[in-house]
C-alpha cells in the first residue's frame, strides 16, 4: 500500500511544479507581449484647408498630452497601447477621437469643420473726435 | 385664493429669475482670482485651460464666471476684421453661393487670427465662450441676431451682425455677451481698449431685448405669447 502511495505523492509533486513552470512561462509571455504593443505615436493633424497647426492631442480622459507644432505634427508624449484612445482638439474644428489599434504608431487625424457664421458687431465710442469739437 | 397667487407666481417664476442676481449669495472672487492668474494664457492648449479655469470651483456659475471673465479679460476685439467681414456680407448679401465661400475663408482667417493673436470678433468671443464651457462640462449655446448699440442702432440691418452666448444653469438658460462686456474700439485709432462691463454677464433677458435681437425668437428668453 506504502509503495503505491509514494508516487502518487511524487506526481503530485511533479505535476505541482510543470503548473508553476507554466504559470511563470505564461506571466512572462504576457509581460513581454505587452511590452511589444506599447508604442509611440506620431502623426500630423489635417483638415479641409490643409494642415492644422497648434491643435491639441490628449489621450481620452485625461490631460496627458501634446500641441502640435506650426506643420500639425506631433509626438505623443507617453506610449501608447492598443485601444487606447487620443482626442484631437483644435479652435474651429469639432474633436475628432482616434482610437489606436494593431500596431499604429502614425496617425493622421482629420478635423471637421464647425458650422458657423462669421457675425461681427464690436463696441465702439467715438472719443477723440467730439472732444475736439468741444474744444473748439 | 392665495394659494392660486402663489401657482402664478411659480408659474412666472423661470422668466423672472433668469439673471444674474439669481446667484446674488454667490461670491465670484475665488473665480475672478482663477482667471486673473492664467492671464495671457494661450489658446493652444484649450482643454488644459477649461480644466485649469474651473476645477478648483464648487458650482457651475463659478465656473462658468470664471471663463466668461477670463475670455472678456484677455480677447481682444478686432475691428478691421469686423469692417472687412461687414463690407464683404453686405456686398454678398444677394448671392448666397459667394457668400457660403467668402464665409468658408473668412472663418478660417478669424480662427487663425483669435490663436495667434487673441483678437476677435463676436463669433470669436461666443465661440470661445461656448468651447471652454464644453469642455468644462457646462451647456452653453451660441445665438446669432442683430446687436442695436449706439451707431448701430440708425443702420438699416438687413443681415444678422452679432453673435452671444446662452448658458444653462442649475437647468435654466441665462443670455450673456463676452464681445460688448470685454471692452470697446475707439473708432478714431482703431485700437480696442479693455474696460469689463459686468452687465452683460447673465442680463435680464427683458434687458437684454433692448439692444439684443437673436434670429430665433424663443432665444429671447422672454415669456412667449
Amino acid at each position: 500500500m506504502k509503495t503505491l502511495c509514494i508516487p502518487k505523492q511524487q506526481n503530485v509533486l511533479k505535476t505541482g511544479i510543470a503548473f508553476g513552470i507554466f504559470l511563470m512561462i505564461s506571466l512572462f509571455t504576457t509581460t513581454v507581449n505587452a511590452q511589444e504593443t506599447e508604442r509611440t505615436v506620431t502623426g500630423q493633424v489635417t483638415s479641409n484647408y490643409g494642415i492644422v497647426p497648434s491643435a491639441t492631442v490628449l489621450l481620452k480622459g485625461t490631460y496627458i498630452g501634446v500641441v502640435c507644432d506650426d506643420d500639425g505634427k506631433f509626438t505623443f508624449p507617453q506610449k501608447l497601447k492598443e485601444n487606447d484612445v487620443l482626442v484631437v482638439t483644435s479652435l474651429g474644428f469639432k474633436d475628432r477621437e482616434i482610437k489606436i489599434t494593431g500596431d499604429t504608431t502614425y496617425i493622421e487625424p482629420f478635423l471637421e469643420d464647425i458650422p458657423i457664421i462669421i457675425t461681427a458687431a464690436l463696441r465702439t465710442k467715438a472719443t477723440t473726435a467730439p472732444l475736439d469739437i468741444e474744444k473748439k | 385664493m392665495r394659494r392660486y397667487l402663489l401657482l402664478v407666481c411659480f408659474i412666472f417664476m423661470p422668466f423672472l429669475h433668469a439673471q444674474q442676481s439669481d446667484f446674488k449669495t454667490i461670491d465670484f472672487t475665488k473665480a475672478e482670482n482663477i482667471a486673473d492668474r492664467h492671464k495671457g494664457e494661450a489658446l493652444t492648449n484649450l482643454p488644459m485651460l477649461a480644466h485649469q479655469l474651473t476645477y478648483t470651483l464648487d458650482t457651475d456659475v463659478e465656473r462658468f464666471r470664471a471663463i466668461y471673465y477670463w475670455v472678456c479679460h484677455n480677447i481682444k476685439g478686432e475691428y478691421g476684421l469686423m469692417l472687412k467681414n461687414d463690407r464683404k456680407r453686405q456686398k454678398l448679401k444677394d448671392d448666397p453661393e459667394a457668400l457660403h465661400i467668402w464665409n468658408h475663408q473668412f472663418k478660417r482667417q478669424v480662427f487663425k487670427k483669435l490663436l495667434n493673436d487673441k483678437e476677435t470678433l463676436c463669433t470669436g468671443y461666443a465661440y470661445l465662450v461656448q468651447e471652454l464651457s464644453r469642455l468644462a462640462g457646462l451647456e452653453c449655446k451660441i445665438i446669432n441676431g442683430y446687436g442695436l448699440d449706439g451707431s448701430m442702432k440708425s443702420k438699416n440691418l438687413e443681415m444678422p451682425n452679432h453673435s452671444w452666448n446662452v448658458i444653462k444653469l442649475n437647468g435654466k438658460w441665462y443670455l450673456c455677451d463676452a464681445t460688448w462686456s470685454s471692452g470697446f474700439t475707439d473708432v478714431t485709432t482703431e485700437l480696442f481698449e479693455f474696460d469689463y462691463d459686468n452687465s452683460f454677464f447673465l442680463m435680464q433677458p427683458s434687458a437684454f431685448i433692448k439692444t439684443h435681437q437673436p434670429v430665433d425668437k424663443e432665444w429671447t428668453l422672454l415669456p412667449q405669447k
